[in-house]
């Protein structure tokens, strides 16, 4: 079967834990987040073009690919950082529209929340990402008539005033600070 | 094996309403993202951990019941939250490990699926 024709069955596949990293350039305050699979997250201060980054914060994370067991392809989740749930900070949110809306048809909307583009934007996933992701969740579930819809965080009317619960692990480390 | 019949044979007690469903097996983490990718559906998840995450990670794979062992304190927010994804979060004077002796005691096992790590 070709991966074109596939029902595709996914799988999580190659889960790497490591760290999400939070750093701030203490010039223009560009705060840049990444995964980092060292055993301690790096806290070291260093420099790259004009930036001066020093470390912000971090959470333990898993990151991890789809794996299609019928036909083997993968799909890659590198640039997803975690899940989110809205928590309804904001009553103009589209996305607490959106999931306050689907919640009363036993859907549940989470938020795939990016690391940020080269160019500092919010990133995002891609169909084939979301598709794999969707699929994956949604195909584990059990209670008649749920289901779990993952959309891009993007949907949030601003990162800077979201208060989502976020699925890291934080506060099992000494070594990490809260996300 | 259902909640309600677990109910009756372990040492623990329902913080928020009952929500009845079938135990497929368990998992015993505190760490939410062993549980998005290692919990299945129909799990009882026992664990330390008392925040809003719990519930949220639990709602997403479909976890039957979560179990706060060693008496911890859970806020009402979470509760809410919890009957809010229809989850039943217990609370047990237990340790993660002899409750989860109980719990393989009775014939639940950890969780099939896991992946390879």
């Amino acid at each position: 079967m070709t991966e074109d024709t596939c029902n595709h069955s996914w799988k999580i596949a190659n889960p790497r834990d490591g760290f999400i990293v939070a750093e701030k350039c203490f010039h223009c305050g560009h705060i840049r987040e990444y995964f980092a699979s060292e055993r301690t997250p790096p806290k070291e201060e260093y420099r790259e073009g004009a930036h001066y980054y020093n470390f912000m914060t971090s959470a333990q994370t898993v990151q991890f690919n789809m794996r299609c067991e019928t036909c083997g392809k993968v799909v890659s989740l590198r640039n997803l950082m975690a899940i989110m749930q809205c928590e309804h900070c904001t009553g103009h949110c589209p996305l607490h529209l959106i999931s306050r809306t689907a919640q009363e048809q036993k859907l549940w909307v989470y938020g795939a929340l990016c690391y940020a583009t080269p160019d500092g934007s919010e990133g995002t996933l891609d169909l084939e990402q979301l598709l794999a992701l969707n699929a994956f969740f949604n195909s584990r579930l059990r209670s008649p008539g749920k289901k779990i819809l993952i959309l891009p965080s993007t949907f949030r009317a601003s990162p800077a005033t979201c208060k989502a619960i976020v699925l890291t692990d934080v506060g099992m480390l000494p070594e990490e600070d809260d996300l | 094996m259902l909640i309600s019949e677990l109910i009756q044979k372990v040492n623990m007690t329902a913080l928020n309403a009952v929500y009845d469903k079938e135990i497929v097996g368990g998992l015993v983490t505190d760490m939410v993202s062993d549980v998005m990718t290692s919990g299945q559906a129909g799990n009882i998840w026992v664990t330390v951990q008392t925040n809003k995450k719990v519930i949220s990670a639990a709602n997403l794979v479909d976890i039957a019941a979560v179990v706060i062992t060693q008496g911890k304190k859970v806020e009402a927010e979470v509760l809410q939250a919890a009957d809010g994804a229809q989850i039943t979060v217990f609370s047990t004077t237990l340790t993660s490990w002899d409750f989860v002796g109980e719990l393989y005691a009775l014939g639940i096992r950890i969780s099939p699926y896991n992946p390879i790590r």
